[in-house]
């Protein structure tokens, strides 16, 4: 498990994959470097006594629609990592030399995951860690909880790609890269419906958005990411543009839940589960 | 009873309790609609070098895999090493050279050979020899260090071929080996059947062809359509004991033999010692036949191929 855990890492990086995402994150954080700081330089020219609540909160949404950006990119990483997973592996051949080996389909599923989580989940900390503290140092602006927003992130992340690698044991990388990016699109879209259903009283709506937050919980660890990193509490009661939290399609659901951490988990290891049985039926 | 006797009992019941390399009964393997094995069964005995013969699509590639455990049987069961098909153990003691051979393109090649050594369990300290000694069998020393990405197609063969000797496999599985290498490439992989033989390793040999066949292989199973149409030991075809004569001028009853099977006016005599053979001319002669040629060595395993697969289709 730890061999093909590491052959996925070493994969990655002699590929070329990771120096790429570094370039791509440095560009990212550059271009937001400075626009953050155009942003504080305008604010200030127009207004001289801006309430430090209406810069932060002002900043603080810019942040969600960046790390929305960053979500998207992390998505497309995490699907273009997961998809070919185990599907290149076997249509290319490689997978019949390794499965001469005592080597089980649960070790080699579970391998290449966590080899791939591993530099899905570094890629997020670092990048968005990155982004914050770029942000901080151009704006001042610390979000409430900015290692609950890069972790939960990163965990996004890992269920997309996650998912990737379960459709990986039987669909082609392409077809299985695409699933998992619409899935990504369409739980956002039916969380923004879902927030607006509330507001209207659809229950349709929200109950439907409730039920794939367990079905697939991307779009609801992206809104807890949000919401970690909107501006601390101390500026949230008297913030002007609170009521963004609930209509702002980018903006947040819930604080961060332990409890639904643990059932990501468990979504997980379910999912890896039936990847290595989906893959144990498939004939080499 | 005296200490020979115990040995000579000892070793008969430790041959009794060495199940063959390879049992297979009644192999089916259908894909939807196409019959890739029809009841296939084979033995195959320890330290055999065993040659699994047969055209384009007879189902070599497909047995290999049932045996290895890739794809499951439709029917019928069969034992590796003493263990069910498909077993995960087993393969512990296994070698494979995938038909359709490919290794990580961004390793080494010495590191592709390192990765084998663990999942085949060496103990650490034993790797880098395993990997020199390998890279040395397969003749790839020099090029150790560069991608696999880089090499030729026949270079990744031999790659394929020094995977498939790590681990002290008791068993190793080669699928046309020899597909991508040159006359050289051919030479080294009959001189490593060779060493495989002598250290007591059973080799599986699945080819389409005859020459590399006959050179190296103990027993060979002729196969078609998923079947095993012919299982014959080698040493019997090129029986010294067999000649064949073409004679003209004597009527056929008056020829010794039996005419050959390629339907050419050959005749086989089988069981002649070979010093009896100048006997046998000078009296063909003297009963007024002429004797165009006379060539020692049975049919060739060609001739039987052909044969074979002409009357089964
Ligand atoms: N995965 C597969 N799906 C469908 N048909 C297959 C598959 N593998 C093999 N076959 C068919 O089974 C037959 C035997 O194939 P194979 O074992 O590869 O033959 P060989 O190795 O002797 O050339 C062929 O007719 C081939 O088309
Ligand atoms: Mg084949």
């Amino acid at each position: 498990m730890l061999t093909i855990m590491r052959l996925s890492i070493i994969e990655q990086m002699r590929r070329r994959v990771l120096r790429v995402l570094a370039v791509l994150t440095v560009i990212i954080v550059l271009i937001t470097a400075w626009g953050f700081d155009q942003l504080i330089i305008s604010s200030r020219r127009f207004m001289d006594d801006v309430p430090l609540e209406v810069i932060e909160s002002s900043l603080s949404q810019v942040l969600v629609f960046v790390m929305f950006m960053f979500s998207f990119v992390l998505a497309m990483v995490a699907a273009s990592l997961g998809a070919p997973a185990i599907s290149g592996e076997v249509e290319s051949g490689q997978a019949l030399a390794l499965f001469a080996r005592p080597l089980s389909p649960t070790r080699f599923v579970v391998g290449r995951w966590m080899g791939l989580a591993a530099v899905v989940g570094a890629y997020a900390l670092v990048s968005g860690g990155l982004e914050l503290l770029t942000v901080a140092v151009v704006t001042g602006f610390v979000p409430r909880s900015p290692i609950g927003a890069m972790g939960y992130l990163a965990a996004q992340g890992v269920v997309i790609l996650t998912l990737s690698v379960v459709l990986s044991t039987r669909l082609p990388a392409v077809a299985s890269g695409a699933i998992g990016i619409v899935l990504f699109g369409i739980t956002w879209v039916v969380g923004i419906m879902g927030s607006a259903g509330r507001l209207l009283g659809s229950t349709a709506l929200s109950d439907l958005s409730r039920v794939l937050r367990f079905v697939f919980p991307s779009d609801a660890l992206w809104r807890v990411a949000a919401d970690n990193a909107a501006p601390p509490p101390r500026s949230l009661f008297d913030d002007p543009f609170a009521f963004q939290a609930t209509t702002n399609p980018f903006a947040s659901g819930g604080p961060s839940d332990p409890g639904y951490l643990l059932y990501v988990c468990v979504w997980i290891v379910a999912m890896l589960a039936l990847a290595a049985f989906s893959l144990s039926r498939r004939e080499l | 009873m005296t200490g020979a006797a115990a040995d000579v009992s000892a070793a008969a019941a430790a041959s009794l309790a060495v199940p063959p390399a390879i049992e297979t009964h009644d192999l089916v393997k259908r894909y939807g609609g196409i019959t890739a094995l029809d009841g296939l069964s084979m033995r195959v005995e320890r330290g055999e070098v065993f040659g699994f013969l047969g055209p384009n699509g007879a189902g070599k590639t497909t047995a290999v895999k049932l045996c290895l455990g890739m794809a499951r049987p439709t029917a019928g069961s069969g034992q590796v090493l003493g263990a069910p098909l498909g077993d995960i153990e087993a393969r512990r003691a296994i070698g494979y050279l995938p038909e359709l051979f490919r290794y990580q393109q961004w390793l080494s090649a010495a590191e592709v050979l390192r990765v084998h050594c663990e999942l085949a369990g060496l103990a650490r300290r034993e790797w880098p020899a395993t990997v020199e000694r390998t890279l040395e069998q397969v003749g790839l020393t020099e090029r150790a260090a560069d991608r696999v990405g880089t090499f030729s197609k026949g270079m990744q063969q031999r790659l394929g071929l020094g995977v498939a000797l790590i681990g002290r496999p008791q068993l190793v599985f080669l699928d046309e080996p020899t597909s991508a290498l040159d006359p050289v490439g051919r030479l080294d992989v009959r001189r490593i059947i060779g060493e495989l033989r002598s250290e007591g390793v059973t080799v599986f040999l699945n080819s389409h062809l005859l020459t590399e066949v006959e050179r190296v292989c103990d027993r060979v199973a002729i196969v078609d359509r998923g079947r095993v149409l012919a299982q014959l030991r080698l040493a019997d075809l090129t029986s010294d004991r067999t000649v064949r004569i073409r004679v003209s001028g004597l009527a056929e009853a008056d020829v010794p033999g039996h005419a050959s099977p390629d339907g050419n006016d050959w005749r086989v005599v089988e069981d002649v010692a070979p010093d009896d053979v100048p006997a046998m001319v000078a009296d063909l002669v003297r009963r007024g036949g002429q004797v165009h040629a006379v060539v020692p060595g049975a049919v060739s395993l060609e001739e039987r191929f052909i044969g074979l697969l002409g009357s089964g289709g």
